[in-house]
């Protein structure tokens, strides 16, 4: 079904677009998260000329002397400094008592200063990304939404609802949550991992050589197992989905589990999976816990390089304990972005594919355009004219091939046939819910194709066996064809549909809320909400499909009433499972492999000795 | 939480070895900055060379030992958190399989599989985080502030001080921000809804004509939930940067107090640098326990909802000096039976005599909801009566050998279920070895053997999970012929021929008849077409027999039951 338009963009580009109406919030949160990365990067820096200035205090202690290279960037904006110390970074400020540390405090209120500073930034960066990141799902979840309205009927009649829904929450969601990690995680580790890479060599290039060794063993490390990890955790969701159906199925069965005998089959059958999954699940949970540990090790190893290396730079005169000290802080920061980078990673992978998915359900064909000068009716005789039908759910396979009939207004027709015949795809012709491959179907002498669908549809009223409520209340469901209907329309509506009565015994009466699949009604109480729905839209022709499947012989008797009561008066169709109810429709249709083959009424179709009256016989003899 | 966890009792030397990994681990991560700080004092201060190597190289065997005892953690924590949820899974299994429809109905059966899958697998992913990450913070933390005690007390009081600061602020910014996102969670799933109910109710809602309404009612639920969710990041976007804060604020104040002691010679400056590192250490690990907060809540509902099930007992179980009589003729008699559902105050059926003689057809017809499924169900124990005796060949069926009593049955439930396997796996479900002969007998009374040939692999064509491969008609004949397999005498079909059309359910009615001689058949319908010819027909109305006889006599006796043979049997010009 899916065609692909010849011009696609990726679907990683298509999600960046997402972001363009945000357009300055993305530079700002960009600019954001660099400076504070720089901020955050340069602390460890400061932080080792403080214990630099630490050390040679000790020493001033011990000789006198003490000093400070004014040329270091970090003590370069401290104009208090400058002032004690000459141009050879001698310090010549008044002498100094034991604990008094003019320079280090100093250097301390720099540090905080540019701690809070990173803090601040940070903080906006991440603030601004979920603002953006939210809006940016919002748009996407409002275009998909739009898309469900738009979507010909044919779409949803040849996917399943769960890959329809799976496309539009499950997705989503996936989507949704890993953007804003994916947005904040990986800028600030790339941007901390380039920083940190450069501050290291700016400080001493050899030490920095092995930061470069341990970072692209450690990205490998990591993503080697992040691989390896996937593939066992595939095998857990594979486990999991299989003990999952068979869970599901055995609850459902449990009574023909008993019945047969056949519970300890069941167990042992139960007990080799679940050894299964046991493995599976072992194995993918063991994989991903040594990513911490091997990253770790890779980290230490270079710990530890530092501490060796430096040792000896330092104690060579080439080097100085605080550069020590800042390396070893960056090799701590490195574990952290490079972990979270392999993750997103992974992660990303994940999301393009579910993006790739939404885009797809984004991208099918919609309903053609309505026409320009549409024909608008107000109201209807209730006339209408089948000239010449010729339809097909595909073009290579035509249904109806050339069906004429005439309904007058008032009439009754029904609509029978063995079950796969096609009695629904006259419903879905007549609302417009699918378009004639040819000849047409005509209103009072209109054709539908000249009206707009909404104009076509608000002539016809449903009431249909799928009693699709929505979640709201019992009064907004009654006016759901009518908005504007007043309270006592609507209750008016219910007590003509014989509904009245039982909404009254509910607790909240007309306020009760509808639950998901409306579990707190029975199926009959459902259908005759439908009715009273049909009532209040007041509809000029109507159609109806017999419901009385799983529905008790008193509520029954209230739905037929009802059903005489709401077409009186009024064009009808009526699908007929039972033949008994529409033995006195002034035509009725009937349908075999998708075609019309008979009409006439009863007593006409009895004499014909054709399909209905082979249906006849097979009902009542 | 706590009571599921007994079940970790079998792993306990296990755990204890985990337990132990975890501090050679924690041990390790500490020792790293201590070793540094001595090579900064003894070997940088000193300019001893050697001294620099020998640390150097102890600490590659530390580290080599943290890293190897944290994959032992790794692999102990998955070992036995996934034994242990495998265990559970089992064990739920087996007891759920002692449930009847008493305790379906009490839990409900999607909330039995959710609570046997999914649940266990949060409950799984927690345990796992909390044996690696969350036992790890404490050790770290009491670790990592005993060995900063012993290089100076001074500066250990600045990590005694950043610790609960951190402990306080983790708690504030969860516990504002947990509230917020239950109630995202709950409008995500309002959006969702409205989604779904957009897709199921596709054309009701353009029969309408209500798609811009829709799209309004959408936009708004998105909206609401946008704006949820953008709070809730936003708190937690103020997380991270604050808990750097402190830290790093904290660093400023070592360094601040540590340079102090450094010039005034009671430590040095490598003492200074470990602590500092300390302090990285500690806020890590309580960073990674601040997870428990985020795990544990949904997890311990998990824990909370397969104990409630683990704690059900079943109602329906084997009588202690369980009997297998002798006797097999199939009598089934019902003496003054009353059946209550749960604690419901009206009995669902009360008063229910009759005996269902060998050789004979007895059916049950009523209404929905009249209780005629109530009534048959008592007769292979899916249930117990609230009073009076059930009894099969002369015996109560509360004193039989369970699997006994249900061998002397073959019952049709009204949902027929099949299973995942193949057609023949299907048929021959109580007794895996049916010769082929006796499988495509009962294929034939099912009237299945027609549209089973047709298939490409014939008996042994695969039926997909839940049987939904195959057509409803289909399933109820081979659901039928499920029956027909077994070596029963009382054969009872619960509106077993709903889904065959009128020829069909004659043809499968009468080939049971014929095969099923001496045995007892008790049919319950909805429609008198099925029924009229039996030998007995109870008229059930309201949870009580109305009316017995056969269909002639109930023409004449029982106006219920003539309404129902009216409405459905209404000849040519009759209406409804």
């Amino acid at each position: 079904m899916s065609r692909k338009s010849p011009k696609k963009d990726s679907a990683a580009k298509r999600l960046v677009g997402y972001f363009k109406p945000y357009g300055k919030k993305v530079v700002f949160l960009l600019i954001c998260a660099i400076v504070g990365v720089v901020f955050l990067i340069t602390g460890p820096r400061v932080l080792g000329t403080a214990t630099n200035v630490i050390t040679m205090r000790a020493q001033y202690n011990q000789t006198g002397e003490l000093s400070l290279d004014v040329n270091n960037p970090e003590l370069a904006g401290i104009e208090k400094i400058r002032e004690n110390v000459d141009a050879e970074g001698n310090y010549v400020g008044p002498p100094l008592k034991a604990g008094e540390m003019p320079v280090l405090k100093m250097v301390l209120m720099l540090l905080v200063a540019i701690y809070g500073l990173s803090a601040f930034f940070t903080y906006l960066q991440q603030k601004i990304t979920a603002q953006v990141a939210q809006r940016a799902m919002f748009d996407l979840r409002e275009n998909v939404d739009r898309k469900i309205q738009r979507l010909p009927l044919n779409y949803y009649d040849t996917h399943t609802h769960g890959d329809v829904l799976s496309r539009t929450t499950t997705d989503i969601e996936t989507i949704s949550t890993s953007l804003q990690q994916i947005m904040t995680q990986l800028l600030t580790a790339v941007f901390t991992i380039i920083g940190i890479v450069v501050m290291m060599f700016t400080l001493n290039w050899q030490m920095a050589l092995i930061a470069l060794v341990v970072l692209p063993a450690a990205l490998f490390v990591c993503s080697r197992i992040a691989k390896k990890s996937q593939k066992f955790f595939q095998g857990q969701q594979q486990g999991l989905g299989a003990v999952n159906s068979y869970v599901e199925e055995h609850y459902a069965g449990h009574d023909v589990l008993k019945l047969y005998g056949a519970e300890d089959r069941a167990q042992h059958e139960f007990d080799e999976m679940n050894d299964t999954l046991n493995e599976n699940a072992r194995r993918a949970q063991f994989a991903s816990s040594i990513m911490m540990p091997a990253t770790n090790l890779v980290g230490n190893l270079g710990y530890v390089g530092i501490c060796i290396l430096g040792g000896f730079l330092t104690a060579g005169g080439s080097l100085t304990i605080g550069a020590i000290q800042a390396f070893l802080q960056y090799m701590q920061q490195f574990t952290q972005p490079i972990i979270q980078t392999s993750n997103i990673v992974n992660m990303m992978q994940s999301t393009l594919a579910a993006a790739e998915r939404v885009f797809e359900f984004l991208d099918e064909p919609e309903i053609p355009a309505e026409k320009e000068d549409a024909v608008h009716i107000g109201k209807t005789e209730g006339h209408i004219t089948f000239e010449h039908v010729k339809f097909g759910y595909s073009p290579d396979r035509i249904l109806i091939t050339d069906m004429n009939a005439e309904i007058r207004h008032g009439q009754k027709v029904g609509i029978c046939g063995p079950t796969g015949a096609g009695k629904t795809t006259l419903i879905n012709l007549l609302m417009r819910f699918y378009d004639l491959s040819g000849g047409a179907i005509k209103i009072d002498g209109v054709d539908t194709t000249d009206m707009t669908r909404q104009n076509v549809r608000s002539l016809f009223g449903m009431v249909l066996q799928d009693t699709w409520l929505y979640s709201a209340s019992i009064r907004d469901n009654i006016r759901y064809g009518r908005p504007e209907a007043t309270d006592e329309e609507v209750e008016d509506a219910c007590k003509m549909a014989n509904a009245d009565y039982f909404i009254r015994t509910l607790p909240e009466g007309y306020d009760t809320m509808i639950d998901e699949s409306a579990g707190n009604l029975s199926s009959g109480q459902k259908q005759l909400l439908t009715i009273a729905r049909a009532f209040c839209a007041n509809p000029q022709i109507l159609i109806l499909d017999e419901a009385t499947s799983s529905v008790d012989t008193r509520t029954e008797k209230l739905m037929t009433d009802a059903m005489k009561k709401l077409t009186a008066g009024r064009t009808n169709f009526q699908i007929a499972h039972r033949l008994s109810t529409i033995f006195d429709a002034d035509l009725i249709l009937v349908l075999k492999d998708g075609d019309l083959v008979e009409q006439g009424t009863h007593g006409e179709l009895m004499e014909l000795g054709g399909v209905y009256a082979a249906l006849y016989n097979s009902q009542f003899s | 939480m706590l009571k599921l966890y007994r079940g970790l009792k079998p792993y306990g030397k296990q755990l204890l070895l985990m337990v132990l990994l975890l501090f050679v681990q924690a041990f390790s991560m500490l020792m790293l900055p201590s070793m540094m700080s001595l090579i900064i004092d003894r070997g940088v201060v000193q300019g001893d060379m050697n001294y620099i190597v020998t640390a150097g190289v102890i600490m590659i065997c530390i580290t080599l030992a943290g890293s190897a005892s944290a994959i032992g953690v790794g692999y102990f924590a998955s070992k036995v958190a996934v034994g242990f949820c495998t265990d559970t899974r089992k064990k739920l299994f087996r007891h759920i399989g002692r449930f009847t429809l008493e305790e379906f109905d009490r839990v409900g059966t999607s909330s039995l599989t959710t609570r046997s899958t999914n649940d266990i697998l949060q409950v799984q992913n927690f345990t796992i985080m909390l044996f690696r990450v969350i036992i790890l913070a404490p050790i770290m933390c009491i670790g990592g502030i005993a060995l900063a005690f012993q290089k100076n007390s001074t500066l250990a009081m600045v990590l005694v001080v950043c610790m609960p600061v951190i402990v306080v602020f983790l708690v504030l910014v969860l516990r504002s921000a947990f509230p917020l996102f239950r109630s995202m969670q709950s409008k995500l799933d309002k959006v969702n809804l409205v989604i779904r109910e957009n897709i199921t109710g596709v054309r009701v809602v353009r029969a309408f004509t209500a798609e811009q309404r829709e799209e309004k009612r959408f936009e708004a639920a998105n909206e609401d939930m946008t704006q949820t969710s953008t709070k809730s990041q936003v708190k937690v976007s103020t997380l991270m940067p604050l808990l750097m804060l402190i830290i790093n604020l904290g660093t400023v104040a070592v360094v601040w107090f540590g340079g102090q002691q450094i010039s005034m010679g009671v430590i040095q400056v490598g003492d200074m640098m470990a602590l500092i590192q300390y302090l990285m250490l500690i806020m890590y690990a309580l960073v990674m326990m601040s997870l428990i907060f985020a795990l544990m809540p949904r997890a311990s509902v998990c824990a909370e909802r397969i104990m409630e099930v683990l704690e059900i007992e079943p109602v329906i179980t084997d009588a202690k000096d369980a009997k297998i009589p002798e006797k097999k003729t199939g009598t089934v008699e019902f003496r003054d039976v009353t059946l209550t559902y749960g604690n419901s105050d009206t009995p669902a059926v009360s008063g229910i005599s009759f005996t269902a003689m060998p050789g004979q057809t007895t059916a049950l017809i009523g209404a929905t909801g009249s209780g005629k499924s109530s009534v048959i169900c008592m007769i292979p124990r899916l249930r117990d009566p609230a009073q009076g005796t059930v009894l099969v060949d002369g015996v109560d069926v509360r004193e039989y050998d369970l699997a006994a009593l249900r061998r002397r049955i073959a019952y049709v439930p009204q949902k027929s279920n099949l299973f995942a396997g193949t057609i023949r796996s299907n048929i021959a479900f109580s007794n895996e070895n049916l010769s082929d002969e006796k499988m495509k007998r009962a294929a034939r009374i099912a009237q299945a053997d027609d549209f089973i040939s047709k298939k490409e692999l014939g008996y042994d064509d695969p039926v997909a999970e839940g049987g939904t491969n195959v057509s409803g008609g289909q399933r109820q004949r081979l659901a039928i012929a499920r029956a027909m397999a077994t070596d029963a005498n009382i054969f009872v079909f619960d509106d077993s021929f709903s889904a065959l059309d009128f020829k069909t359910d004659a043809a499968v009615r009468q080939a049971i008849r014929e095969n099923t001689q001496d045995a007892t058949v008790i049919i319950v319908a909805q429609r008198v077409g099925t029924i009229m010819n039996a030998d007995k027909i109870l008229v059930m109305d309201e949870g009580k027999i109305i009316g017995e006889g056969t269909h002639e006599e109930l023409l004449r006796t029982c106006d219920i039951y003539a309404q129902i043979a009216r409405t459905q049997l209404a000849g040519g010009g009759g209406e409804e």
